[in-house]
């Protein structure tokens, strides 16, 4: 009796004794205190921006893994078969389905607490701008590569955690609404931070989404609603070509006025710094081009790709930027490592991309940005959009504003008689300009982690076309059956080829998700 | 009888051996007991000694009688004395307290020597068994009691050691053979799923659990790891008087919400009665790598490289007489050294009329068999009790200790050459340059990774301090109550530096990098506990303790990291020479703990038991409302023997039956899991310099609270012949409920994980233990002990939908993977149904022999001659996850141990052995050295000469050339199955005659892991890679290899 007494009275001192066993917490914030004032909103908000540049995103996955996968790059890396026999337990696809989500649960806390905050309208709309952007923005990679998803719009709660995938067209529509809303709340350009977006920024990302959603459709509404956006993102004025081209990939222009959206790099980013140096310049020896360690060397071009532009303009200053070929000097300086179009069979025998210089490039981080969208794509789009809906003159006018930029090599504006290459297209007909205008996309972009949806996006027998032009080009394939091999001969079957439109969605979900069963797997997974 | 004995090694004929053993013992017995001679005479004077059974050392102050007189006498300092006696029949008696009385008629002699064993009984009448001592003859659960052994405590850096084998019920697997490296402890087999398997480490009352506990891993590179050290080292084992370990929960629920795992309780060495001693210990240890891993050497791997160089369409490079001209290098003899350990240590003890005091100090260093690897420490102990007053007592423990530590970089996430040094030996092509091929100098051929770069330019070095202190006060109000205060202090600081110079691949791809992480740790704690002693009627006892405990921890941790050094001269300590830096973090935590709790000890008449235990604990980790929690048990024993009817049965001296049921919790899940807090990020501001970010940390699970763990247990105690052979067999069953799971949700959510509690996981099996005296006269004693337990583990729930996993329908998940290198997988499946962290993957038919257009393909190529042969699970013509099943388990079947002692006057043979049976390890390592797919790499013998050839078809290895298969396949799983002589141990007391200098010396010699029986291919089947990572279990990935040694010493009592 004694002794429940005793207990009884110790439950009624302890209850008045919660504060002993109070969770005093001291290295971080809760919720509360973070978005209290303008400066914790602001953290917040960089946060969302900093899951950009891990080595799960940006650093080191999503390049390597829409390189492997788009049919115009080789590389050793063993992460993802070049041969699209990936399962959904492959670990790049898994690491880059959750890096993203990372961000979509980053932008919806912050658009949940921001919310509700008492700061200032005007950063808190801006805030709220640059949020729906980035939600926007992943919704619209996710779509991309694995077809609907799962729409979560607010922060995880251990309710919510299980969740079915939406349609395709439902995440579209929820992009489009975000889209909506940072056109409303993001700022004129005069209002933004250098290197954020601001209101025409989602202007041109909404003119790319439309261009996506009208797919290889001539009669798709949407062309004519990329166009709109497309114009307004013109009209603003707020946006302009960078001269000459080279100057776009020198460092000191980083987040020029044609750049739409970047991802800031720095060295002093450390450990999980993204860097495009790391990925494409080539590896093991690495290159005196970075002096101080060793790149990756893993997205190297394929053959059929340089000689493709080569060809279609030999001139172009555009391939003197863009490709590492021939040779290079190892990093130590002391030998010399040939490479295509020189050495022609095995390991050597590709181009490198060029544009990600940065000597003071550390290992792991270097001062390069990535380039999400920029300028030159909007005009490209615009160029596209109205070829389909039969617009010729506009059409070819977008198409050449670019070319002559690509062509003035001294940067004057100035069409030079030496500058010809690449010329000004004239009267070709719509499909030849259709041909010709997704092959100006990989002349202008190459090396900027668009091609994945670029081969994707005007479905599956454009993307064919492209597997079945390297297929082709590849006599001097060596050992077809190794994995770690040098070339390889893609599988162009139906079966891979209805599989690989999209990417599983990762075992780790499957397993986890009990709204997402087997049977609403991707299909050929 | 040795014979006899040693068959005891092999379980399955455990029982009827240790039945056999008996019936001999018995027999033995039988014949030698004591014949006594008869005479007449007048008044003797009889001398003689006595001296101590276990040590023989003398005893003083024993008081020797003449029976049926009042006569006696003490013997003196030296244990020696002399009486005067009537005449022949006179019975001498031999008394001193906590010793057996002897009595011995005196007949004709003259000298008569006795030894004094000690009594069992009086001996083991305290046990400590938490917030208390109990009588032994009270408890009901199961309790085992490990003695500690100096010569083999001082051989071991850390206490957790001294437990492999030693106690049945208590499964130790070491993570690594490196000094001070941690191991994995698990009572009863892994009841949950947080990974921290530890038992609750208690020293002199005071809670240390920290034995996982360590510096963060500074590297934000994901592919490095550091190895865990072990958290305690700083407790040194030669301070270790006993260990008790609680394990079923009747034991165990005094500690509620934290015994779940069960609870080690350790007391350090007091002062004893009688005059001071002075002991000084000294040994040497040599030891050297116990197994090596048989590569190519030199003259192969030219073999190996020319046909290599054939595969790839290659000019041979030593073809002809070019081969007798290469020169060589064997990495083993350059990486590995015969290690000289060294100990020194020197304690005090005594007790003064109201002061006890133990002290001691020492110095030890234990190298390791790599170069450049060992830690040294240094450490003091003072414990003191003082009866201030008949009532009020005084105890005072403290330690302090300083250690360094020099670690290999063995196990991480890569795992190659150029990441592991430990694979960089192994790996290391043996050619170093050329006499007629090349001109390249030796040493510009050695520069590139190799054993030799990690020699010289890297670091791993933790230092730690370390103190551990306690005040108790006891104070007696009455026959009824006593009151107890204890306030123990732990503070610890630890720092980790690493450094990877140019020539490694980490310090190559940064400029040189060095690593900074510290840890400081202060935990305080109080406990008020009353002990009552009611009186009760006549043969009814009943005792009981309640009280209030409150314990509060700090840990404060930082790192960061330096790049880009323009010199790496000064190594870590030339932090500040990076030109890049990590911002530095901070992360502080803290967790308290307030219980109530209560303990009552009831029994009639010595026959019948009953304990119940209740606490009441109320944890920081969990939301208000979900805070506290009751825990309790309720035992009860039956001690058969005492009966009357049982009285007239003399070959059985003791017989209990103990009951018992309790519940007891876990709360080792990372603090602030309840809240929604933020951590900090970076992102790049377009000028270069950053701006710091928060992102949410978890999602925030209010709901949280303890896993439950409950837990049956049948124990029977047995002693038959006098106490000389004593069994103890407990069956339990042991069930964790509410799992806390850092649970793996969609990472849809943005989160990987979410911890809450779910879940159950059923732990079954028995411990046996038998100690026995076999055989003991004057002159020789031999003595076994032999433990032997076995335990099956079971997910029950998991709360995961059923799905198609592989070729199997589960509720599962899956583990973290085994490295980022060629076995980019994870090892381990969480299936309801089976047990915890079965192995998972592809099975193999062997090596393809034929080329076959209806063999499947695997990673988009048809498998050709040369490739292993995967099954095709589900026969759709594609290898792939859909194949996969499982291949093994990593929980062991049974554990055993045994050992016995032999003593011949002076001399004294300790032998101990332990194994594991029926647990299967992946040995990741195949991965590397199996495969004959890199030319520049060097393989096993095997890989290399059992590949399939094309004139030369194998089923065991396959082609040169072939490229590694990047999923886990049964090739890697192994019988992890091991018996093996731990120690070995002969020592020679020497008690001089002239003892102005000193009483006595031992000199002993000692063998540590002196012989291995086990089928297992790797260096050691006592691994476990990644000890303290609950989600990759079992796995041998570049673990540092296991030693042997012989030590050689001395302990000289002054």
């Amino acid at each position: 009796m004694k002794k429940i007494a005793y207990i009884l009275s110790m439950a009624v001192v302890f209850s008045s004794c919660e504060k002993l066993v109070e969770e005093k917490v001291y290295t971080s914030l809760d919720a509360e205190k973070l978005y209290e004032n303008v400066a914790g909103c602001e953290a917040a908000l960089t946060g969302v921006y900093g899951e950009l540049t891990k080595h799960q995103y940006y650093g080191t996955v999503f390049p390597q893994m829409a390189q492997n996968l788009c049919g115009i790059y080789t590389t050793e890396g063993t992460q993802i078969d070049n041969k699209f026999s990936n399962g959904s337990g492959t670990l790049f696809i898994n690491w880059h389905w959750e890096a993203i989500w990372q961000v979509v649960a980053r932008t919806n806390d912050v658009i949940f607490n921001v919310n509700k905050s008492q700061i200032t309208e005007t950063v808190k709309n801006r805030i709220l701008g640059e949020a729906y952007f980035i939600r926007a923005k992943s919704y619209f990679d996710l779509v991309r590569l694995w077809g609907g998803v799962p729409l979560r719009l607010e922060p995880s709660k251990a309710s919510t955690i299980h969740m079915a995938r939406s349609s395709a067209n439902e995440v579209y529509g929820q992009i489009v609404k975000d889209l909506n809303e940072a056109k409303k709340f993001l700022p004129e350009p005069a209002g933004a931070p250098l290197g954020r977006p601001h209101k025409y920024a989602a202007y041109a990302l909404a003119q790319k989404v439309y261009l996506t959603m009208a797919g290889n459709d001539p009669s798709s509404p949407n062309w004519q609603k990329s166009i709109d956006d497309g114009l307004a993102v013109v009209n603003s004025m707020a946006y302009s070509l960078v001269r000459p081209y080279a100057r776009l990939w020198q460092l000191p222009n980083k987040n020029s006025k044609e750049g739409i959206f970047e991802i800031q790099g720095s060295v002093v980013n450390t450990g999980d710094g993204a860097s495009l140096t790391r990925f494409f310049l080539p590896g093991f020896p690495g290159s005196n081009l970075t002096p101080l360690a060793d790149t990756w060397g893993r997205g190297k071009v394929n053959k059929e790709v340089y000689d493709g532009h080569m060809k279609e303009y030999p001139n172009d200053p555009r391939i003197d930027i863009t490709y590492l070929d021939s040779s290079y000097r190892n990093r130590m300086n002391t030998t010399t490592v040939s490479i295509y179009p020189v050495a022609k069979t095995g390991r050597n025998s590709f181009t490198f991309i060029k544009k990600y210089v940065d000597p003071a490039y550390t290992g792991t981080s270097s001062n390069t940005n990535i380039i999400y969208m920029r300028y030159a794509e909007v005009l490209l789009m615009l160029a596209e959009a109205y070829n389909e809906i039969g617009n010729p003159t506009q059409a070819h006018a977008y198409v050449n504003l670019l070319l002559a930029r690509a062509r003035d090599l001294n940067g004057n504006n100035v069409n030079e008689p030496s500058e010809v290459s690449p010329a000004n297209w004239m009267g070709m007909n719509q499909t030849v300009f259709r041909d010709r205008i997704m092959k100006e996309y990989r002349y202008e972009l190459l090396g900027e982690l668009d091609e994945y949806f670029q081969v994707r996006r005007r479905g599956q027998a454009y993307f064919k076309s492209i597997l079945d032009a390297h297929n082709a080009y590849a006599p001097t394939i060596l050992n077809v059956s190794n994995t770690n091999g040098f070339d390889y001969i893609v599988p162009t079957d139906p079966t891979t080829m209805n599989k690989i439109m999209l990417l599983p969605i990762p075992l780790t979900e499957m397993a986890a998700n009990n709204l997402i069963k087997q049977t609403d797997q991707n299909p050929g997974y | 009888m040795i014979k006899n004995l040693s068959l005891l090694c092999l379980p399955f004929h455990f029982l009827k051996k240790a039945l056999l053993s008996i019936i001999m013992v018995l027999f033995f017995l039988s014949n030698s007991s004591a014949n006594t001679t008869k005479g007449i005479a007048d008044d003797i004077l009889v001398t003689g000694k006595v001296i101590d059974q276990e040590n023989n050392q003398p005893l003083s102050k024993v008081n020797v009688t003449i029976k049926g007189t009042a006569k006696g006498f003490t013997t003196n300092s030296n244990g020696e004395f002399s009486i005067s006696v009537p005449n022949k029949k006179a019975i001498l008696v031999f008394s001193y307290i906590g010793y057996l009385s002897e009595e011995i008629p005196v007949g004709n002699r003259t000298e008569i020597n006795v030894t004094l064993i000690k009594d069992a009984k009086a001996m083991e009448e305290v046990v400590v068994v938490g917030y208390g001592e109990l009588r032994k003859k009270d408890l009901t659960g199961s309790v085992a009691s490990v003695k500690v052994d100096d010569k083999i405590a001082s051989q071991s850096a850390s206490m957790d050691r001294l437990l492999q084998g030693r106690a049945a019920g208590v499964d130790v697997v070491s993570g690594s053979g490196a000094p001070g490296a941690a191991l994995n402890v698990r009572i009863r087999g892994i009841g949950t799923l947080t990974g921290n398997t530890e038992p609750l480490y208690v020293v002199d009352g005071i809670i240390m659990n920290t034995a996982s506990q360590e510096v963060r891993q500074a590297s934000t590179n994901g592919n490095y790891s550091q190895e865990n050290q072990n958290g305690l080292t700083a407790l040194n084992p030669q301070d270790i008087e006993s260990i008790e370990i609680l394990k079923d929960a009747s034991a165990t629920a005094i500690y509620g919400s934290r015994g779940a795992n069960g609870v080690v309780l350790i007391t350090t060495k007091k002062g004893k009665e009688g005059k001071t001693t002075i002991n000084f210990r000294s040994s040497i240890d040599v030891s050297q790598v116990s197994k090596r891993i048989e590569v190519l050497d030199g003259r192969e791997f030219a073999l190996y490289d020319n046909e290599f160089a054939v595969f790839q369409n290659q000019v041979p490079l030593y073809a002809g007489t070019k081969i007798d001209s290469i020169k060589t290098i064997d990495w083993y003899d350059y990486s590995f050294r015969s290690a000289v350990s060294q100990n020194y240590r020197l304690s005090l003890s005594g007790k003064t009329q109201k002061t006890s005091f133990y002290m001691a100090g020492g110095f030890s260093d234990f190298q390791g068999v790599i170069k450049n690897t060992g830690l040294k420490r240094g450490d003091f102990r003072i414990n003191l009790i003082n009866e201030i007053s008949p009532k009020l007592k005084v105890t005072s423990n403290t330690s302090l200790i300083y250690q360094i530590n020099n670690w290999a970089q063995g196990t991480d996430r890569l795992g190659q050459g150029n990441s592991s040094m430990i694979r960089s030996i192994l790996r290391k092509s043996p050619l170093i340059g050329l006499d007629t091929l090349s001109d390249i100098a030796e040493d510009e051929f050695l520069s590139g990774e190799s054993p030799k770069t990690w020699f010289e330019e890297f670091v791993d070095k933790s230092t730690e301090f370390r103190m551990l202190s306690s005040l108790t006060f006891d104070y007696k109000f009455s026959k009824l109550f006593a009151y107890r205060m204890v306030l123990g202090a732990d503070f610890r600081t630890k720092k980790r530096s690493q450094f990877f110079g140019k020539g490694l691949w980490m310090g190559m791809t940064t400029n040189g990098r060095a690593t900074y992480s510290d840890l400081n740790y202060t935990s305080a704690e109080m406990q008020n506990l009353l002990l009552i002693t009611p009186k009760l009627a006549k043969k009814h006892n009943l005792s009981g303790t309640v009280g209030v405990t409150y314990d509060n921890n700090l840990t404060s941790q930082t790192s960061t990291v330096s790049e880009n050094f323009f010199t790496p001269a000064l190594g870590i300590d030339g932090f500040s020479l990076g030109q890049n830096y990590y911002p530095l973090t901070l992360g502080k935590s803290q967790v308290a703990v307030l219980s109530a709790l209560s303990r009552a000890v009831y029994n009639y008449n010595n026959r019948y038991f009953l304990t119940a235990t209740g606490r009441y604990d109320g944890s920081s980790r969990f939301a208000p409302g979900n805070k506290f929690g009751f825990f309790s048990s309720f035992a009860a024993a039956w001690k058969i023997s005492n009966e009357k009817f049982f009285s007239s049965i003399n070959a059985i001296s003791d017989l209990k039956l103990r009951l018992g049921w309790g519940q007891t919790g876990v709360q080792s899940i990372a603090p602030y899991q309840t809240r929604g807090l933020y951590n900090a990020n970076t992102y790049p501001l377009p000028g270069g310099s950053l701006s710091n970010g928060q992102i949410p940390a978890r999602i925030a699970n209010e709901d949280l609270t303890w896993e439950t763990s409950e837990q049956a247990n049948i124990g029977l105690d047995l002693a038959v012949l006098k106490n000389r052979v004593k069994f103890n067999l407990d069956f339990y069953n042991k069930k964790s409920v509410d799992l806390l799971q850092n649970f793996r949700i969609a990472p849809s959510n943005g989160f990987l994980s979410l911890a809450r509690n779910f879940g159950t996981i059923e732990n079954k099996g028995f411990d046996l233990m038998v100690d026995g005296v076999v055989l003991e006269n004057k002159s020789f004693k031999v003595s076994v002990g032999a433990n032997f337990s076995i335990n099956r583990n079971k997910l029950l729930d998991l709360g995961l939908p059923i799905s198609a996993t592989g070729i199997e329908k589960l509720s599962s998940y899956f583990g973290s993977n085994i490295s980022t290198s060629n076995i980019n997988v994870p090892a381990n499946i969480f299936a309801q149904g089976y047990p915890v962290g079965m192995f998972w993957g592809l099975k193999t038919n062997g090596i393809v022999q034929r080329a076959d257009q209806n063999l499947p393909t695997y990673k988009g190529a048809r498998l050709q001659p040369g490739d292993i042969k995967f099954v095709d699970q589900n026969k759709d013509g594609i290898i792939n996850d859909a194949d996969k099943t499982f291949l093994g388990d990593p929980n062991p079947a049974y554990n055993y141990g045994f050992n016995t002692s032999v003593s011949y006057k002076n001399i004294k043979l300790d032998v101990f052995f332990t194994g594991v049976g029926a647990r299967d390890i992946v040995n990741a390592n195949w991965q590397f050295d199996g495969y004959a797919s890199n030319r520049n790499a060097n393989i096993r013998k095997e890989a290399y000469y059992q590949a399939w050839r094309p004139t030369a078809e194998s089923n065991t290895f396959p082609r040169i050339g072939v490229s590694i298969p990047s999923d886990l396949s049964d090739r890697f799983i192994e019988d992890g199955s091991y018996l093996r002589l731990s120690n070995l141990n002969l020592s020679y007391l020497l008690t001089p005659k002239n003892k102005r200098v000193f009483s006595n010396i031992e000199f002993f010699v000692s063998g540590r892991n002196l012989l291995l029986f086990t089928d297992y291919k790797g260096f050691d089947p006592d691994v476990n890679s990644n000890t303290f990572n609950g989600s990759l279990i079992g796995v041998d990935f570049n673990s540092y290899p296991n030693s042997k040694s012989v030590n050689f010493g001395l302990s000289a009592n002054f």
